[in-house]
């Protein structure tokens, strides 16, 4: 692709800027209704209870209270999200599984009523024990938190990718990195918490007003559960005020639509900071890993077995990731592999997916056991690690996918030079500075990332150019935040000679909402909008435009592959005489429609047959302070293979906020239980820590177009997770550099450090 | 007047004079949402943690949660929507707006007030200075680089 781009690779502000700077970008919580009303839940106080007795009749009374519902008053039916599932739940339980877990819910005409109802519930509940610990929870003889047991895969045996004889494998290593590595539950925390408004306008049609990054899910799980037709539930999202993948297709959904049923008025509900901590967290994860090389470098096993806490209502999604697991922790050419995982249900906060999902239990472990061999062998960081990244070409064990273009050789050649590599790295052991209790390490981590999963699910996207230049790109892809739909907006500028987005037009679910025609999609989740969505829109874009060239072409009687468009003018390339403006060529608009090629799928977990393969190599710099055992990141690179940037300022947002999030997952956030007491300790902003301006590094985000994917949009490939898991791997390397320890648990918190370093003295 | 439960307050906000009544127990942050329909100032947290609910309240950054009802009477309050000025836009906003300075938005508002009431006090502001000043300003998305990159002085250049 050269560079005679009309629009793409221009960084346009999103469609929403000016809203958004404004404070007129609508946000669900902003929205008010006539005759709304305002509804709160009762949640248990325990994690592990059965609801034995539930009496409303004070709270009824309350002037204002509108509607109550209960377990015992809604249609004994569960709800069953389509898109990738979570163990299926009611939306109000009397199998109380974990703290938030609502028994009851309100609707009043205002929220201190409803508060007030709430108060008024008395509620009867046959405590149960906490189910805290997922090793315990594996046991045969632990307390069963669901009908068929604690492990949250078919038959409760763990998922399992092998391929090669690892046993043989660790025996023929000439050395064997190995370690435990412990990560612990941590949340999205958006700042926006969720919400959502229901209103019914019949029987049998609702409009349900919804922070999601998956509306088409909610859409079909409500129409399920409600038993109406699919077209009969628009759900709008507006502004998201971002999601991580925490904002997909929760219980409340239905909650609130119920309450909204049976009072007859819309209903508005949005979560409280702490209470929203408790809808969805990520796993936490024990991963015990070894990986066996020879004195010649070959690889001859990587070997995880892992235990996830998936909460709960979580499943392999929110956990393991099921078979999807080798395309990252195999990206290593390895001669044998095994990973085992156990998805674990305890009474802990569900798991779902968040940003990167479970791959930086791969990138935590499996980055500092490369790095701990890479010393053994005497090499440089990064080194045998390049060498064994899967090749474009090279076949992706162990289903045989082709991997397509990358450029992971530059993304490491680049990244090192703006790092100042060569000069400060000093060598294995040896810090890159020292200064009184300071000390200072880099280390270097890669990633690779995935852009087009679930490209069946998209049902298409609709361009329509109009008489006047106006273009309309109605696309089932939502926007969370991350200005997706500018991007894709860009795509189909280029394809129609439209030197700026400004006449185009977007439906999605963001402003239309899922409407009757809205072509269905997914979601926005696993970093594949832009290509999926982007490639779709292509297609559209190159329909529409073919077809007015013909048109075209046939008015001024030429052939029309000689004809181009560019700002609304249809014109001859060999004659620039022959041109012809769209309003005297028109007279209705045309129409182009299309979804991206559907791939062919290999082995048995539909595997596509090549592997869009967006590759990133990262660079930190920490220091470590010895005394007060806190540890700083104070410079960052950032090289992604992004094969082509439509948008610069967003990919860079993008690759920003990835870097920022993991660099606070490492060293900051965990979501801490009190065993004793039974509550979590730290909910809430106050006590649960994310990074601020003050905590980053300046981030140094370089982006690589030198392997274009070979196919999809303009050689384009997704970011979004991708800046994720190579944080870890970059961040415990550079510790390793600094102190000489290698961290086994996040987040590396003081007194971790300090507990390390203790043993380190001790030898 | 004063009730047990509410005051009668007096309040100008983005420079319109408003007279209400709200109940004692309510914050600042409600009144501009549900009172007056402002919804361009956000709530992350309710309980002063986040800063999305930043206003300037007489020429100060104040996290509006926090600010009981009764507490603003007499007071001149500017939310983001009073930051353009007869449609055009302050600085600040352009700047954001080219620089992409924001991502879901959602803590924009808050940060726009911040850094208003920094500049308002100190037009030549460094990175320094906005790093205190955003202290309590949070973004999930990972605006921050970005907004550095708007001030001189500093590692961000």
């Amino acid at each position: 692709m050269k560079n005679e781009n009309i629009v793409i690779g221009k960084s346009v502000p999103k469609h929403e800027a000016i809203d958004k700077v404004t404070g007129k970008a609508i946000y669900i919580a902003d929205i008010k209704l006539p005759e709304m009303l305002y509804a709160k839940m009762v949640s248990s106080p325990y994690p592990h209870a059965l609801v034995k007795e539930i009496d409303i009749k004070k709270a009824e009374k309350i002037p204002g209270v509108k509607a109550i519902i209960t377990a015992k008053d809604i249609p004994d039916k569960m709800l069953y999200p389509i898109h990738r599932y979570t163990r299926p739940y009611y939306p109000l339980n009397d199998h109380v599984r974990c703290l938030g877990d609502a028994i009851a819910a309100v609707a009043a005409k205002t929220e201190e009523i409803a508060d007030k109802a709430v108060e008024q519930i008395e509620v009867k509940y046959e405590v149960l024990p906490t189910v805290s610990d997922p090793e315990e929870a594996m046991k045969s003889d632990a307390l069963k938190l669901h009908p068929d047991g604690n492990i949250s895969d078919p038959g409760g045996k763990p998922e399992l990718l092998e391929w090669g004889d690892v046993e043989k494998g660790l025996k023929e290593a000439d050395f064997i990195a190995e370690g435990t590595f412990k990560m612990p539950k941590i949340i999205h925390a958006a700042i926006e918490p969720r919400a959502c408004i229901a209103k019914w306008e019949d029987e049998d049609r609702l409009i349900v007003w919804a922070t999601t990054q998956t509306p088409f899910s909610v859409r079909h799980t409500l129409a399920a559960y409600f038993d109406i037709p699919v077209n009969n539930i628009i759900v709008k999202v507006h502004n998201l005020g971002a999601g991580f993948g925490g904002k997909e297709d929760e219980q409340y959904f239905g909650i609130i639509s119920l309450l909204a049923k049976k009072s007859g008025r819309p209903v508005k509900f949005v979560y409280t900071r702490d209470t929203d901590s408790m809808v969805r967290s990520r796993w936490g994860a024990v991963t015990k890993a070894k990986v066996g090389v020879k004195k010649d470098g070959t690889i001859t096993a990587i070997d995880l077995e892992q235990c996830y806490d998936v909460g709960a209502y979580g499943n392999p999604d929110g956990g393991s990731g099921t078979t999807f697991g080798a395309v990252n922790a195999a990206i290593y050419r390895t001669e044998s592999c095994r990973i085992k995982a156990y998805n674990v249900n305890t009474n802990m906060v569900t798991a779902y997916k968040l940003r990167s999902v479970y791959v930086p239990t791969y990138r935590f472990s499996v980055e500092q056991l490369m790095d701990m061999i890479e010393e053994w062998l005497g090499k440089e960081p990064g080194e045998l690690r390049l060498e064994k990244n899967i090749k474009p070409g090279e076949k992706i064990m162990p289903y045989g996918n082709i991997m397509d273009n990358h450029a992971m050789d530059i993304c490491l050649k680049k990244a090192k030079e703006a790092a100042e590599w060569s000069k400060k790295w000093k060598g294995w052991k040896k810090p890159v500075s020292i200064e009184g209790a300071k000390r200072r390490g880099i280390g270097i981590g890669f990633g690779t990332g995935w852009c087009d999963w679930f490209r069946e699910h998209h049902q298409g996207t609709i361009v329509e150019l109009y008489p006047d230049g106006k273009v309309i790109l109605t696309t089932g892809i939502t926007d969370i935040g991350t200005g997706n739909l500018t991007t894709i907006s860009q795509i189909v500028a280029e394809v129609l000679g439209l030197p700026s987005v400004e006449n185009i037009e977007v439906k999605a679910p963001n402003t239309l909402g899922t409407e009757g025609d809205m072509p269905f999609d997914c979601g926005t989740i696993a970093s594949r909008t832009l290509f999926v969505g982007g490639w779709a829109a292509q297609l559209a874009a190159t329909e529409v435009k073919e077809k007015v060239l013909k048109i075209g072409a046939t008015k001024l009687q030429q052939d029309p592959s000689e004809f181009d468009i560019y700002d609304n003018v249809i014109y001859s390339k060999k004659d620039k005489g022959k041109r012809v403006h769209l309003r005297d060529l028109l007279t209705e608009p045309i129409v182009g429609s299309a979804y991206p090629p559907l791939p062919k799928v290999i082995g048995r977990a539909k595997r596509y047959e090549y592997y869009v393969a967006p590759v990133e190599v990262h660079i930190a710099e920490v220091e470590v302070d010895i005394e007060t055992g806190e540890t700083k990141v104070v410079n960052f690179v950032a090289a992604h293979d992004i094969g082509k940037a439509i948008n610069p300022q967003i990919v860079r947002n993008q690759v920003c906020g990835g870097v920022i999030q993991g660099i606070s997952f490492a060293l900051y956030e965990e979501l801490i239980f009190d065993r004793e007491k039974n509550i979590y300790v730290n909910p809430d902003f106050m006590d649960y820590k994310i990074a601020n301006i003050g905590d980053i590094p300046p981030i140094e985000v370089i982006l690589i177009e030198d392997a274009p994917a070979t196919f999809g949009p303009f050689g384009a490939k997704g970011v979004g997770e991708h800046p994720v898991p190579p944080v870890y791997g970059a961040i415990a390397n550079a510790i390793y550099n600094a102190v000489g320890i290698r961290p086994k648990e996040t987040p590396v918190t003081p007194e971790r450090m300090l507990k390390w370093l203790k043993e380190q003295a001790q030898g | 007047m004063a009730t047990k439960f509410s005051t009668y307050i007096t309040v100008k906000v983005n420079g319109r004079q408003h007279g209400l009544e709200v109940r004692n127990n309510w914050t600042l942050l409600k009144v501009l949402r549900e009172v007056l329909g402002l919804t361009g100032t956000k709530c992350g947290c309710d309980t002063g943690d986040c800063g999305a609910c930043t206003v300037i309240m007489d020429g100060k950054a104040v996290p509006s949660c926090l600010v009981l009802a009764p507490q603003a009477d007499r007071k001149e309050i500017l939310t983001v929507e009073g930051l353009a000025e007869g449609g055009k836009l302050d600085p600040l906003q352009e700047k954001f707006v080219e620089k992409g300075a924001y991502q879901c938005g959602f803590c924009t508002p808050g940060i726009l007030m911040s850094l208003k009431a920094l500049l308002s006090e100190k037009p030549d502001a460094t990175q320094d200075d906005v790093k205190k000043a955003l202290d309590g300003n949070l973004c999930r998305c990972g605006a921050y680089p970005r907004i550095l990159e708007l001030f001189p002085r500093g590692e961000w250049q």
